[in-house]
């Protein structure tokens, strides 16, 4: 707040500025295979299959006729199909606690591969909302609490995010709470906040093995808080391997910084925006990510305070 | 240490033995209108060009045989040459009056023993005022630093910012000393101006290598600058009306040749135009704006002929101010808002001086000084029921941060004999760091009483530095500066000692031609974390700590120097270096000021490393109707953090290959002059996405959840990208006329004048058919400025 006033004066300036195409000419380099997967217990295997290009490049990124292939323990499990825009989809479900290597090929690109796992699913002991007061239009402040017993003596990444379930098969994703404060330490202690995460990601540092109750902003406003209906609001926890996390809190803070016009109407954030970095990425030679996840999902019940 | 003890013993022991066989001449060498004091005026026999100068309060001392017979020349750029003969049969000790020499009459210049190629030390720049105030002008301001930038190894930052990068170095590795005590934070309006008045300053010398041992404490430059004593005779008043800011001086006697004063004050402008404007913006509910100023002040009493007392005084403050107010109805009572903020931040540094000439060859220096850096945001809101005309509530915010030091130094000049010239001096320093606090209020009649305070407290330090320098003539042509400079540092439980060997060579192949060396080793306690390079208060000076090590450098230089004598002489020079540097710091990658909400200290990178080198090359002249210079650098500036780049060594953002300037002056007649600078470098290391990949992200919008495809971006390196290469033509004319009351002078300058789209920051955006485009916005296109002073 106090150093936008400060930027209150550079406005005369950028006023005064001019925008202009670039001349820079970027230097061309061999493109490389992408492999995206992030698989589940829940869900089949999918691999999502595409190529480098050239920032400005608008073309179809994907590749359909790559060869992909699936393996557990050294073991081929199977080569995956495609289904065309550069999705291969298995009938195969992984499982927690296994390790799975994907290979893939496609013609004159340099042949890549990823190893990763899922962690065993960690259930929510509890989850609920309560309204902590009201900001300064008077609306409502919503708090969510998220309670699970974190498994001793091993490192562990979560994810938490907030849904609403519309109907049997729908939910609606709930987001915009990183104009919110928030206070709970698993989350101040990622340093994340600054950089608008979409969703909730942190480790166990500060309470590895024991229980922990999150507290995230929102949870409640116009959803559906009848008991007994099944929908509402739901807290999914998902207990994530150290590649998807590392995956998340890369992608935020790389996203935040990176080349695009999303800070140009506001000179604060222009003037002091932190040197771009590069995307994480464990696909050897290749870049993507292959990561495991299981997760767990609990209705949040309102407390009156 | 202990056979350097040894060795300098002996040094003083032989200089007694051959003082006994010498008289010396000594005294100071002034301005004969203003009896101002001439710094590093020259004093040498015209016969066999042996001689020394004048140090920063004009002295000198130097010693001869008895019964040798000279012509003692004294001689300092655009005076007129004076010169004296004389036999030596005893000490002498007098005052040099020497008179403004006439610009448009080119001197014949037959040798001068202050030509680059006779001085022992290197890598030194020093422009005179008159040449800084005649380049041409950005909105009709004389800026010194922006005159420093057009010199070789010198470097500026982001387009239109006064702070400078000296031999690759970051901002905070310049030491600027303002009347010998440093000042933290040297611009106006994030970088734009610096904060040294041009009309309050008598002498300005920037060392950006070789550094004499009594300098210490940054790692790249040091910036000397004396400020004006004020004239010891006549009263005189000047004022300057620009578009940016208006300044007032006036100088004169207290007591006519024996006591003097010097008081300028400049102002900014832009706070009377945004005042009336926000005002009505807002409809008379809120105003506000911006503005600066600094004040000098100098006073100076002669207590006898061998002693005199200085004070000096700055204060320069910038502050950003909102003042907003409502009226409100709620269940029939009227309620008033008020809204207040006020954000400052600037320097403010006093000093007291003591000279005393003990004999003719020992002068002595004590100073007692402070100086402060600070940065305060005040912002109170109120409300008020305006029936009842009580307070109902009252809340305030106070965040305070800054640095403040106090000083105690003695620095002594011993000229043994004509071979020797001695230096050598102490200080200790106590170091208060407010790293920030804020302090939170909240009371009134209807709310509970709130006081809190938060944030990092005081870190307090100690700082003890030794010097001594020897300044000695080896053989007619070999000639060096050697010396140490110690330092000890105690932070917390924390001691840092450190001693900084310093070394200047100078050897004469020809009558005009020599070659130079120096190396010097320099150690910093004091950080600055910034990301923005604009020089906002908002930069972070923290102190070095067990965590973050005091940063150290390393550099080696050598050259070649000659001057050519035409009418007036030519100087030319090339110095290549080589700089490495320690303990450096970083935000870590992605982190910023804003962001990355944790402890400054998890917000970096440390252990740091820095390697600069390069070849810079100079031609100069000096003299004459026409002035000017061609400056060439050509470097290589790298950084490596083992955690920033996978710790691969990556350029530096301010990495530039080439970089050139042209400067040129000429004086048409008494009345009018032209000048013009162009500058071209080579664009800016930039980290920019080259290429890209689709991943996994969540959009946080109410959505139907899916795993959507957002674009990773491809950098290939931190800084692996240039932006274009950067050039711009500047412009300038001055008129000059002599009025009956007094001197006017107009000056009207073109900045960038073939509106060159400079690159400020680069972007990808996708235009109206859809396609994906990189696009650069450029600051500062062609601004014309006018300025007009009087003085009388």
């Amino acid at each position: 707040m106090n150093n936008k006033k400060i930027i209150i004066f550079f406005f005369p300036f950028l006023l005064s500025s001019c925008i202009k195409e670039s001349e820079i000419k970027i230097p061309s380099i061999k493109s490389k295979l992408v492999v995206n997967s992030l698989f589940t217990p829940d869900s089949s295997f999918t691999v999502y299959v595409n190529h480098t290009t050239k920032v400005y490049d608008t073309s179809k990124t994907y590749i359909d006729n790559a060869t992909v292939q699936l393996f557990s323990n050294g073991g081929l499990i199977e080569t995956i199909i495609s289904m065309g825009n550069g999705l291969y989809k298995s009938n195969f479900y992984p499982t927690a606690n296994t390790e799975y290597e994907v290979k893939v090929k496609a013609n004159s690109y340099d042949d890549v591969e990823a190893i990763n796992y899922i962690p065993q699913k960690v259930q929510i002991q509890d989850a609920y909302w309560v309204i902590k007061g009201t900001d300064e239009y008077g609306d409502p402040i919503h708090e969510t609490t998220v309670i699970f017993n974190d498994p001793p003596d091993e490192e562990n990444y979560y994810e938490v995010i907030l849904l609403q379930r519309i109907d049997s098969s729908h939910y609606i994703y709930y987001g915009n709470y990183t104009e919110q404060p928030i206070n709970d330490p698993a989350i101040l202690a990622e340093g994340d906040w600054d950089y608008k995460p979409t969703t909730f990601f942190f480790s166990d540092n500060l309470f590895n093995g024991k229980q922990y109750s999150l507290k995230i902003p929102g949870g409640g406003g116009s959803f559906d808080n009848d008991s007994t209906s099944v929908n509402g609001t739901y807290a999914v926890l998902k207990t994530v391997s150290k590649e998807y996390y590392l995956f998340r809190k890369y992608w935020t803070r790389h996203y935040f910084n990176q080349n695009n016009d999303q800070h140009l109407d506001d000179p604060l954030t222009l003037l002091f925006l932190g040197e771009p970095i590069e995307m994480y990425t464990n696909v050897q030679n290749g870049y993507g990510i292959f990561a495991g996840y299981s997760q767990a999902m609990k209705k949040l019940k309102y407390i009156s305070k | 240490m202990k056979k350097q003890l040894i060795f300098l013993a002996f040094h003083f022991s032989l200089a007694s033995y051959i003082q006994a066989q010498t008289f010396t001449i000594s005294g100071f060498v002034q301005d004969a209108e203003t009896k101002e004091r001439l710094i590093s005026a020259n004093v040498y026999d015209n016969k066999t060009l042996k001689g020394t100068y004048t140090n920063n309060f004009g002295y000198f001392s130097i010693s001869f045989n008895k019964g040798d017979s000279m012509d003692i020349a004294f001689s300092y750029i655009s005076y007129e040459k004076q010169v004296i003969p004389f036999i030596i049969k005893g000490n002498i000790f007098l005052n040099i009056n020497l008179k403004a020499g006439n610009k448009l009459k080119e001197l014949l210049v037959t040798g001068n023993n202050d030509n680059i190629e006779k001085r022992t030390e290197m890598s030194v720049i020093e422009i005179p005022i008159k040449q800084i105030k005649s380049l041409p002008l950005l909105m009709g301001e004389a800026d010194a630093m922006r005159a420093f930038q057009l010199m070789p190894g010198i470097q500026s930052g982001k387009e239109g910012s006064s702070g400078i990068y000296v031999r690759g170095g970051s901002p905070d590795q310049n030491l600027f000393l303002l009347d010998d005590v440093p000042l933290y934070y040297v611009s106006h309006i994030g970088g734009f101006i610096s904060t040294f008045d041009v009309d309050a300053i008598n002498n300005i010398k920037l060392y950006k290598g070789g550094f004499p041992a009594r300098f210490g404490g940054r790692l790249s430059s040091v910036v000397d600058i004396r400020m004006k004593d004020g004239d010891m005779n006549h009263r005189r008043y000047s004022y300057t009306l620009g578009l940016l800011s208006s300044k007032l001086s006036f100088e004169g006697p207290i007591k006519k040749d024996t006591s003097s004063y010097f008081i300028s004050l400049r102002r900014c402008n832009l706070d009377l135009i945004t005042r009336p404007v926000s005002l009505l913006a807002n409809n008379y509910n809120a105003w506000g704006g911006y503005n600066f100023y600094d004040l000098n002040i100098k006073l100076n009493r002669k207590l006898s002929d061998k002693s005199r007392l200085f004070f000096s005084f700055y204060s320069g403050r910038d502050k950003i101010f909102i003042n907003a107010w409502d009226v409100s109805s709620a269940n029939a009572t009227e309620y008033k808002y008020k809204f207040k903020s006020n954000i400052k931040w600037g320097n403010l540094m006093g000093n007291v001086r003591f000279n005393h000439i003990f004999n003719t060859k020992l002068f002595c220096n004590l100073t007692l000084s402070f100086t402060k850096f600070f940065y305060s945001t005040a912002i109170s809101s109120d409300k008020i029921d305006k029936i009842a005309s009580s307070t109902l509530q009252k809340e305030s915010l106070i965040f305070n941060s800054g640095v403040h030091d106090y000083f105690a130094k003695f620095d002594f000049d011993y000229y043994p004999n004509y071979n020797n010239k001695i230096k050598f001096g102490a200080d200790a320093i106590y170091h208060t760091f407010l790293p920030g606090i804020s302090s939170f209020k909240e009371s009134g009649s209807n709310t509970s009483m709130t006081d809190t305070t938060s944030g990092s407290g005081n870190i307090y330090a100690d700082e003890l530095n030794l010097y001594i320098e020897d300044e000695l003539k080896i053989s007619k042509k070999f000639s060096a500066n050697i010396g140490f400079h110690s330092s000890v540092y105690i932070v917390n439980d924390a001691k840092f000692p450190a001693i900084q060997p310093r070394v200047s060579l100078n050897y004469l192949l020809t009558d005009n031609l020599s070659v130079k060396g120096s190396y010097a080793e320099m150690k910093q306690y004091i950080h600055l974390l910034s990301n923005s390079g604009a020089g906002l208060p908002t930069d972070l000076w923290m102190p070095a700590t067990n965590k973050l090590a005091p940063e150290n450098s390393k550099q080696v230089a050598v050259g070649i120097a000659q001057t050519i004598m035409f009418k007036s002489p030519i100087e030319w020079s090339i110095e290549s270096f080589y700089k490495l540097m320690d303990n450096q710091i970083e935000y870590k990658e992605g982190t910023s000021f804003l962001t990355g909400n944790q402890n400054w200290e998890n917000k970096v990178e440390i252990n740091g490393h820095g390697k600069i080198y390069g070849v810079e090359f100079l031609i100069q002249k000096k003299e004459g109707v026409f002035t000017g210079w061609v400056g060439y650098t050509l470097s290589k500036n790298t950084r490596q953090f083992d955690k920033i780049n996978n710790g691969i060594e990556y350029p530096y953002k301010y990495d530039r290959r080439h970089d050139l300037s042209l400067v040129a002056n000429y004086q048409i007649n008494e009345k009018i002059s032209l000048s013009g600078s162009w500058v071209f470098s080579t664009g800016d290391a930039i980290t920019l996405a080259q290429y890209q990949y689709p991943v996994f992200a969540f959009e946080a919008t109410n959505s139907t959840v899916v795993n959507l495809f957002e674009y990773a971006q491809i950098y290939n390196g931190r800084n692996s990208s240039r932006m274009p290469s950067y050039h711009r033509l500047d412009l300038g004319v001055t008129f000059t006329k002599i009025k009956k009351k007094g001197v006017r002078t107009w000056n009207f300058s073109i900045y960038n004048v073939y509106n060159r789209q400079n690159p400020y920051f680069l972007y990808y955006k996708k235009n109206n058919s859809g396609e994906i485009k990189l696009y650069q916005l450029s600051l500062f296109p062609f601004i014309p400025s006018v300025s007009y002073s009087f003085k009388f």
